[in-house]
C-alpha cells in the first residue's frame, strides 16, 4: 500500500510539472510533445492503478488513453502543424515570463482552495489534480491559439481522470475518458478542417 | 409497462438517427418528424403513469415533464427545420447527418433527465455538448466554427468543474445516485462546485458567455432546442444534486446567482441587435427565474412545479421565437433594425412573434405568468431578493418587449412571407394559449 501511494505520488509529482511546463510553453511544436509526455505518464498511473485495484475497466481506460489521447491525438495535432507553417512558430502574445508568475499564483490559490476540500475530504490526494485543473482551465483561458486551447483541454481531461483515480475510482471513468477523448477528437478535427478554408483559428477572448 | 414506454421512446429517437445516417436528406426528414411525434404521443403517455425507477431510471413527476418538453420541441424543430435547412448556403456536415444528430441530442438530453445516477447525468450532458456544438457547424462560416469553439470549451469546462463536484459526492456519499441519498458533510462545497458547473450550461452568470453566441449561430430549430431543452435539462440535473444537498448557504448562493442572472441578462437585452442573440438572452433571463425556483424547494419541495410551468411555457414561446427568427432569416432579415412593419408582412407570423414574447417574459395571463407568480410568492418571505428579483423580471420584460414592438408595428417596407413558412410558429403559439387554460384549470391542482 506504501509502494503504491508513493508511485502513485511520483508519478502525480511528474504530470503536475509537465502541466507547468505547458503553461509556459509558446512554441506549439514543443507543447504538443510535452502534452504527449503527460499523457503517457497518466496513462502508466491508470494502468498501476487498474492493476492493484484490480479494476479491469480502469486497465482498459489507461490503454486507450495511452492510444488515443498520448499517440493518436498528438500525431493529428502534429500533422496539422506540418501542413501550416505557421503553427510551428511562437505564439507572439503569451510571454513566458507572465505565464510562469500566473502558474504560481494559480498554484498557490490551488492548494488554498484545496484546504477547504481537505476540511470535508480528509485527504490531500486529490490536491495535485486540482492544481491540475485549474492549470488547464488557465491555459484555455490564457491562449488565443486554438491549438493551445485544446492542449488545456487535454490537460483538464488528464486533471478529471487523475482526480477520479485517487478519490473514487469507479466503472464510469472508463465511459467518461472515452466521452472526453472523442469529444477532443471532434475538436481537434474541427480546427484543422476550418483552419484549410480560414487559416489558423485565433479566438480573441472566450466572451460573448 | 413505464419502462417499456422509455425505452420505447429511446428506440424511435436512435432509429430516426440511424435512418438518417444511411439514407438520403429527404428519408431522413420523415424518420425525424415521425420519431418526434411517436416520442411526443408516448411522453403524452407518460405523464399519466404511476412513477417507476430501477437502477438505470428514474421516472417522477419531474422527469415525465422533461420527456413531454424535450420531445414537444424535437417535434416542433423537426416540423420546421425545412424551412431554416434552406437558409443554409455552404453545409459543413451533410444534410442527413444534420438530421443524425438532431435525433442525437434529444437522446442525450432525454437520458439526462431520466437517470439516478449523477455520474451518467454529467456524462449525457457532456455527451449533449459535443452534438449540439456539431449542429452549430452545419453551416461552414468562420462565426459558426467560432462559436461552436467557444461553446465547447467554455460549458466542457464548467461541466468539468460539474464532474470535479460529482467525484467529491461520489467520495462523501459512497454512490453516485440522487435517489434516497443523503449528505453527511460538504453541502456547500459539492452543491457551490455542481452550482457552477452545471450552471455553465444552464447559461447562468457569469459562465453564461457561450450562449448568446451558440443560440445566434445555430441554425434555428437547434437553437430552440438548445434554449427549450437542453437549459431546462441542466437546471434538472442541478435540481437533484441541490435537493440532496439540503443546505441554507447554498439556497442564497443559488437564489442570488439566479437573480444576477435575471439582471445581467435584462440589461444585456436592451442593447441587443440581432433577433436570435436577443433571444438567447431571454433565455438566460428565463433560466435565472427557473433557477431561483429550484432554490426554493429548500424551503418548499413543491416549488419545482412552479419551475417546470416556467420550462413548459418557455419550451413553447422560446420554440416559436426561435423559428419564427429563421423564417425572417431566410428573407434575409437578422438585425432587429432590418425588421419593421411585420404586421404587414405576416399575420400568422407577427401573432406568434407577439404572443410568445408575452408569454417568456410572463405577461397575465400567459402560462409563465402562473409559474412566475408562484415563485415570487414563494420569494416573499425574503423581502431582498423578491424586491430584485421582480425588479429584473420588469427590465427584462420592458426589454425584450421594446424590440417586439418596434419589429411589429413600426413603419417600413414589408416582406412577402408565405404561410408555410409560419405556420409552425403560428400552431405553437396557438398551442401555448391551450397551455393557459390547462394550467389554470389543472396546475392548481399540483
Amino acid at each position: 500500500m506504501i509502494a503504491y501511494n508513493a508511485v502513485i505520488d511520483f508519478l502525480g509529482v511528474l504530470i503536475l510539472i509537465y502541466g507547468f511546463i505547458i503553461l509556459t510553453e509558446n512554441y506549439i511544436h514543443s507543447l504538443v510533445r510535452h502534452l504527449q509526455s503527460q499523457t503517457i505518464i497518466l496513462s502508466i498511473l491508470i494502468i498501476i492503478a487498474g492493476a492493484y485495484l484490480k479494476m479491469w475497466e480502469l486497465i482498459a481506460l489507461g490503454i486507450f488513453t495511452l492510444l488515443f489521447r498520448a499517440l493518436l491525438i498528438p500525431e493529428l495535432l502534429l500533422r496539422g502543424i506540418k501542413r501550416e507553417h505557421i503553427w510551428e512558430h511562437r505564439e507572439f502574445g503569451v510571454k513566458a515570463k507572465s505565464s510562469i508568475v500566473m502558474g504560481i499564483i494559480t498554484a498557490i490559490i490551488g492548494i488554498i482552495a484545496y484546504a477547504g476540500i481537505y476540511r470535508v475530504l480528509g485527504t490531500w490526494n486529490g490536491m495535485i489534480p486540482f492544481i491540475l485543473l485549474l492549470f488547464g482551465l488557465l491555459i484555455i483561458i490564457m491562449r488565443r491559439n486554438a491549438l493551445a486551447q485544446i492542449s488545456g483541454y487535454i490537460v483538464e481531461e488528464n486533471a478529471l481522470l487523475y482526480l477520479g483515480i485517487v478519490l473514487y475510482p469507479i466503472g464510469f471513468l472508463l465511459e467518461v475518458g472515452i466521452l472526453l477523448d472523442v469529444i477532443g477528437a471532434v475538436l481537434l478535427a474541427v480546427i484543422l478542417s476550418a483552419e484549410k478554408d480560414y487559416g489558423p483559428i485565433e479566438i480573441e477572448e472566450l466572451s460573448g | 409497462m413505464q419502462e417499456s414506454v422509455i425505452y420505447s421512446i429511446f428506440g424511435v429517437v436512435v432509429a430516426a438517427s440511424l435512418i438518417s445516417i444511411i439514407k438520403n436528406n429527404t428519408i431522413a426528414k420523415f424518420a425525424n418528424i415521425l420519431a418526434a411525434s411517436v416520442a411526443f404521443i408516448l411522453s403524452l403517455y407518460l405523464l399519466i403513469q404511476p412513477d417507476f425507477h430501477n437502477s438505470w431510471l428514474y421516472l417522477d413527476f419531474v422527469t415525465k415533464v422533461m420527456f413531454v418538453i424535450i420531445t414537444m420541441i424535437y417535434l416542433f424543430a423537426a416540423l420546421h427545420a425545412n424551412v431554416c435547412m434552406r437558409n443554409i448556403k455552404r453545409f459543413f456536415i451533410p444534410p442527413n447527418y444534420g438530421w443524425s444528430l438532431l435525433a442525437g441530442f434529444t437522446l442525450t438530453m432525454l437520458l439526462a433527465v431520466s437517470t439516478p445516477s449523477l455520474g451518467y447525468a454529467w456524462l449525457w450532458l457532456e455527451a449533449s455538448t459535443i452534438i449540439s456544438a456539431t449542429l452549430i457547424l452545419m453551416e461552414k462560416e468562420k462565426s459558426h466554427v467560432e462559436s461552436a469553439w467557444r461553446y465547447v470549451l467554455i460549458a466542457s469546462s464548467g461541466l468539468a468543474i460539474g464532474l470535479f463536484s460529482i467525484i467529491l459526492y461520489g467520495e462523501i456519499t459512497g454512490g453516485f445516485t440522487w435517489v434516497n441519498a443523503t449528505i453527511s458533510k460538504g453541502a456547500i462545497l459539492v452543491g457551490s462546485l455542481a452550482l457552477i458547473g452545471f450552471g455553465t450550461k444552464a447559461g447562468l452568470f457569469p459562465m453564461h458567455t457561450w450562449l448568446p453566441d451558440a443560440h445566434g449561430t445555430a441554425p434555428s430549430p437547434v437553437s430552440a432546442l438548445l434554449s427549450g431543452a437542453l437549459l431546462p435539462s441542466s437546471l434538472i440535473v442541478f435540481y437533484r444534486i441541490y435537493g440532496v444537498m439540503h443546505s441554507l448557504p447554498l439556497f442564497y448562493l443559488t437564489a442570488i446567482l439566479g437573480i444576477l442572472t435575471v439582471w445581467i441578462a435584462s440589461l444585456l437585452m436592451i442593447s441587443q441587435k440581432r433577433t436570435k442573440r436577443l433571444f438567447a438572452y431571454s433565455s438566460m433571463d428565463v433560466m435565472g427565474i427557473a433557477t431561483v425556483g429550484i432554490s426554493l424547494t429548500y424551503f418548499n419541495p413543491s416549488a419545482i412545479y412552479f419551475v417546470l410551468i416556467v420550462f413548459i411555457a418557455h419550451a413553447f414561446g422560446k420554440s416559436a421565437l426561435f423559428l419564427s427568427a429563421g423564417t425572417l432569416k431566410r428573407h434575409g432579415k437578422e438585425e432587429i433594425s432590418e425588421i419593421r412593419n411585420l404586421i404587414g408582412s405576416s399575420k400568422t407570423l407577427s401573432f406568434a412573434i407577439l404572443v410568445s414574447a408575452l408569454t417568456v417574459t410572463g405577461a397575465p395571463p400567459f402560462a409563465m405568468f402562473f409559474g412566475e407568480f408562484g415563485i415570487f410568492i414563494s420569494l416573499i418571505s425574503h423581502p431582498w431578493l423578491f424586491f430584485f428579483l421582480i425588479s429584473g423580471v420588469l427590465l427584462s420584460f420592458l426589454a425584450l418587449n421594446y424590440h417586439m414592438i418596434s419589429m411589429l408595428f413600426s413603419d417600413g417596407e414589408s416582406m412577402r412571407i408565405k404561410l408555410s413558412e409560419s405556420i409552425v410558429p403560428f400552431g405553437i403559439s396557438i398551442a401555448s394559449l391551450f397551455l393557459i387554460l390547462i394550467i389554470y384549470f389543472w396546475g392548481w391542482n399540483l
